[in-house]
C-alpha cells in the first residue's frame, strides 16, 4: 500500500475530467484504480511525490502532462492519461469522441487550428509549472 | 519407426508437412501447440457497429490488461499480439524460450500454426532478386508457389508489381480498397510515369486474405476486426495444419518442446520435454525436419551439439513507419468499412540505397484509437481531436529494407540455457528517404522526415539467417537441400537456412523453400 492510496480515486477523476470535461463513469473508475497501482509499483518515490503534488494541489494536469512529455519529465502522469485515454474508448458512449461520424472539411480544419493553439497554450503554461521543479 | 519427423507447426512446419503429405507419407509433427481455448464469443459485424453498442473492455483490453502492455512496462510492444483473444500466439514464450536481448526484441510463440496467427497474411512469390547469396535457383521453387497458392487462396492483381511479385496467376480478385487507398492510386495512375522513371512502382499486395469463400472459409467482411480476433478469412498455417489433422494424415503430438536430438546409425532420435508432465520424452525417426523458427531451430542446433561458444548469425528486415497525411481526406468520417492491414505496396528501386525497399501502406482503421495519443506532440485534449479529425486522413507506410544493409545480429547459447541475441542497430540515413517522401507528395501523401520512426531491430519479425544454406557450407550452415552440415538425417526447413533476406515478406519464399526441403529429405 503507498502513501497516496487515498488519492487514487481523486486522480481518477481528476484525469477523466481533464480529458472528457465529465465525471468519470463508475466502471472506468473501478478499471483504472489497478492501473493506477501497477504504475505506482514501478514509479520511484520522487516521482510519485511530484505526482501527486500536482494532483493534490489541483494543477493544471493537461499542461503539465505536455511540459512533462515535452521534456521527459512525469512520465507516471504520460502513462495514466494514456492508459485513461485506451479505457475510455472501450465505453460506447464515448465512441463519437474517438471516431468522427460526419465528413467537414471545415470542421477538421478547425480542430488542427485549434488543436494548434491550445497546445501552444499548455505548453507554455505547464512549462511555467515545471519551472520551479515543484512538479517534476 | 517413423519416416520423417518435423518439428513445428508454423508456416513453414506446416509447408513442410503439405509437401510430405502430397508425397504419400504421414510425418509426425512435435510442437508444444497452444491454442486459442478462451471461450468468450467471436465479435459478430463490424468494429465500430459492436462499439457503440457494447462495452468492448474484454475485446480491447482483457481482464489482465493485457491491451495496455504498451503504456504499462517499458518493453516494446506488438499491438496485434497484445489483443486479449491473441494471447494463446505469444503464450508461455517467454518461459519456454528463455532469452537475453541486447538491441533486439524477438518474439517468439509456441502455438499451434506459430506466429502465423497473428501475422499480416503478406504472401509474395520470390524474384531472382530475392535469391541473392542462395544457392538455389528460382525454377526450384515454382512449383511449390502453384501449389501454395492454391492451397492458401492469396488474393492480388496483375499490376506494376508483378514483375517484383511474380506469376498473378491463381490469384483471387484483390481486396476493396479504403478510401484513402484509393484516393492514392487514382494518384499514381495519373503520375505513374514521372513515378516509374523514379523507380517507384505501386500496386496491390498479394494477401493471404480471401476475396471469394474457398472450402468453408468465408470472403472478407471488411470488419475491421483483424487486430483483436482470429479472422477466418485470413489464412493462417493452422487452416492448413487442422485439416491435416482431421484426415489423420499427419501424426500429431502436442504439449512437447523439443530440447535436441541425436543421430544412430540408422536414424536420428528426438528428445523432448513433456510440458503437462515434465516427463522426457524421445521420438526416433529416419530423417528430421527442422522448422520451429529461425530462433528456436538455432537453439535446438546449439543445445543439441552442446555448443555455447558459437555465435550464429541473425538477418532481419530493418523498417521504418512513416506517417503520412492526405491532406484532401482532412476532417473526413472514418472510413469503417475497410480492411485494416495492408492496402497497397509500393516498391522503390532505390538509387539512394542501390538496392529494392518494399513499402506497406497500412490503414489505420483496426487499432484502438487510443494506441495514436501518444504520437502527436501536442496536449491531451489536443491529441483526442486530431484522432478524431486527423486519423481518418492518415494511412502509415511501413518501409522493409533488406537485412543485408546492415550487419547481422548475434545468437549463441548461453550456460543458464537462455539463447543471448545481440542486435545490430540500423541507423536511418534520413536524407537518403527524401526522394521517396517527394514522391509520396506527389501522390497526395504528406510527412515530414521528424516524424518517421524506427522501431527497434526484430519488430518485423522476420527472422532469418541463422544455420543459412550455402553452396559448400561449414558449420552451423547447410547443404541447398536443407542437410545440416555434419548431420546425415537432420534438415532445417525454415526460414534458419535462408542465405539472406530481401526486403520482401518472406513467408511464401520460406514455404515453398520448406516444400523443396521436405521432398527432397523425403527421397
Amino acid at each position: 500500500m503507498s502513501n497516496f492510496e487515498h488519492l487514487h480515486a481523486e486522480e481518477a477523476r481528476a484525469i477523466y475530467q481533464m480529458l472528457f470535461g465529465r465525471a468519470i463513469p463508475p466502471v472506468l473508475m473501478q478499471r483504472f484504480l489497478p492501473v493506477i497501482e501497477r504504475l505506482n509499483a514501478a514509479a520511484s518515490p520522487a516521482e510519485l511525490t511530484a505526482y501527486y503534488r500536482a494532483v493534490e494541489t489541483r494543477a493544471d494536469l493537461e499542461a503539465l502532462e505536455l511540459a512533462g512529455r515535452l521534456t521527459g519529465r512525469l512520465p507516471l502522469l504520460t502513462r495514466k492519461v494514456q492508459a485513461m485515454v485506451a479505457l475510455a474508448e472501450t465505453l460506447p458512449e464515448n465512441q463519437p469522441l474517438y471516431v468522427n461520424q460526419r465528413s467537414s472539411f471545415l470542421a477538421g480544419a478547425a480542430a488542427m487550428a485549434w488543436a494548434a493553439a491550445h497546445s501552444a497554450r499548455q505548453g507554455i503554461k505547464g512549462l511555467w509549472l515545471l519551472r520551479g521543479g515543484a512538479h517534476g | 519407426m517413423a519416416e520423417l519427423i518435423i518439428v513445428g507447426s508454423g508456416a513453414a512446419a506446416t509447408a513442410a508437412a503439405l509437401a510430405l503429405v502430397q508425397a504419400g507419407h504421414r510425418p509426425i509433427v512435435l510442437d508444444v501447440g497452444h491454442v486459442d481455448d478462451r471461450t468468450a464469443p467471436r465479435v459478430q459485424g463490424n468494429l465500430y457497429r459492436y462499439r457503440a453498442q457494447h462495452d468492448s473492455f474484454d475485446l480491447h483490453i482483457g481482464a489482465d490488461y493485457r491491451g495496455l502492455a504498451g503504456v504499462l512496462s517499458d518493453e516494446p510492444t506488438v499491438a496485434k499480439l497484445n489483443a486479449p483473444a491473441m494471447a494463446f500466439v505469444t503464450r508461455d514464450a517467454v518461459a519456454l524460450g528463455p532469452l537475453s536481448q541486447q538491441e533486439f526484441q524477438a518474439i517468439q510463440s509456441f502455438a499451434l500454426g506459430g506466429l502465423g496467427n497473428a501475422w499480416g497474411a503478406g504472401l509474395y512469390r520470390w524474384i531472382n532478386a530475392d535469391l541473392q547469396d542462395f544457392p538455389i535457383s528460382l525454377a526450384e521453387l515454382t512449383r511449390y508457389f502453384d501449389i501454395l497458392t492454391d492451397e492458401i487462396g492469396i488474393s492480388g492483381a496483375d499490376d506494376d508489381l508483378t514483375e517484383f511479385f511474380g506469376d498473378p496467376a491463381g490469384l483471387q480478385p484483390p481486396l476493396e480498397l479504403s478510401h484513402n487507398a484509393r484516393r492514392v492510386a487514382l494518384a499514381y495512375r495519373r503520375r505513374r510515369r514521372g513515378l516509374r522513371a523514379r523507380g517507384i512502382a505501386l500496386g496491390r499486395p498479394r494477401l493471404g486474405v480471401l476475396t471469394a469463400p474457398k472450402e468453408q472459409r468465408p470472403a472478407c467482411d471488411y470488419s475491421n476486426l483483424e487486430f483483436w480476433q482470429p479472422q477466418p478469412f485470413i489464412y493462417t498455417p493452422a487452416v492448413t495444419l487442422r485439416r491435416l489433422i482431421r484426415a489423420g494424415q499427419i501424426d500429431y503430438r502436442p504439449g512437447l518442446l523439443v530440447q535436441r536430438w541425436q543421430e544412430t546409425a540408422d536414424g536420428v532420435t528426438v528428445y523432448a520435454r513433456q510440458l503437462a508432465s515434465g516427463a522426457d520424452v524421445a521420438v526416433t525417426g529416419r530423417r528430421l525436419l527442422l522448422a520451429a523458427g529461425a530462433i528456436n531451430t538455432a537453439r535446438i542446433a546449439l543445445q543439441s551439439a552442446g555448443d555455447v561458444a558459437a555465435r550464429l548469425p541473425l538477418l532481419e528486415n530493418p523498417v521504418v513507419q512513416i506517417p503520412l497525411v492526405l491532406p484532401a481526406s482532412l476532417g473526413r468520417r472514418l472510413d469503417t468499412h475497410a480492411f485494416g492491414l495492408v492496402q497497397l505496396n509500393l516498391v522503390w528501386e532505390s538509387a539512394a540505397y542501390q538496392t529494392i525497399l518494399q513499402g506497406s501502406l497500412l490503414e489505420l482503421t483496426a487499432p484502438l484509437r487510443a494506441e495514436f495519443f501518444g504520437r502527436f506532440p501536442l496536449a491531451a485534449r489536443a491529441n483526442l481531436a486530431l484522432i478524431r479529425h486527423l486519423l481518418p486522413a492518415m494511412l502509415m507506410l511501413q518501409l522493409y529494407f533488406p537485412a543485408w544493409m546492415q550487419p547481422p545480429s548475434r545468437l549463441g547459447l548461453l550456460d543458464d540455457g537462455r539463447l543471448r541475441i545481440e542486435g545490430q542497430p540500423f541507423p536511418v540515413d534520413l536524407a537518403r528517404l527524401t526522394p521517396l517522401l517527394a514522391s509520396l507528395r506527389g501522390l497526395g501523401l504528406w510527412t515530414h522526415p521528424a516524424l518517421v520512426q524506427q522501431p527497434i531491430t526484430g519488430h518485423a519479425i522476420h527472422y532469418a539467417g541463422t544455420l543459412p544454406m550455402r553452396a559448400a557450407p561449414g558449420p552451423y550452415q547447410c547443404h541447398p537441400s536443407g542437410r545440416l552440415y555434419g548431420a546425415e538425417r537432420v534438415y532445417i526447413a525454415d526460414s534458419a537456412s535462408f542465405s539472406n533476406l530481401s526486403a520482401k515478406n518472406m513467408s511464401l519464399g520460406m514455404m515453398a523453400n520448406a516444400m523443396r526441403i521436405a521432398v527432397g529429405a523425403a527421397a
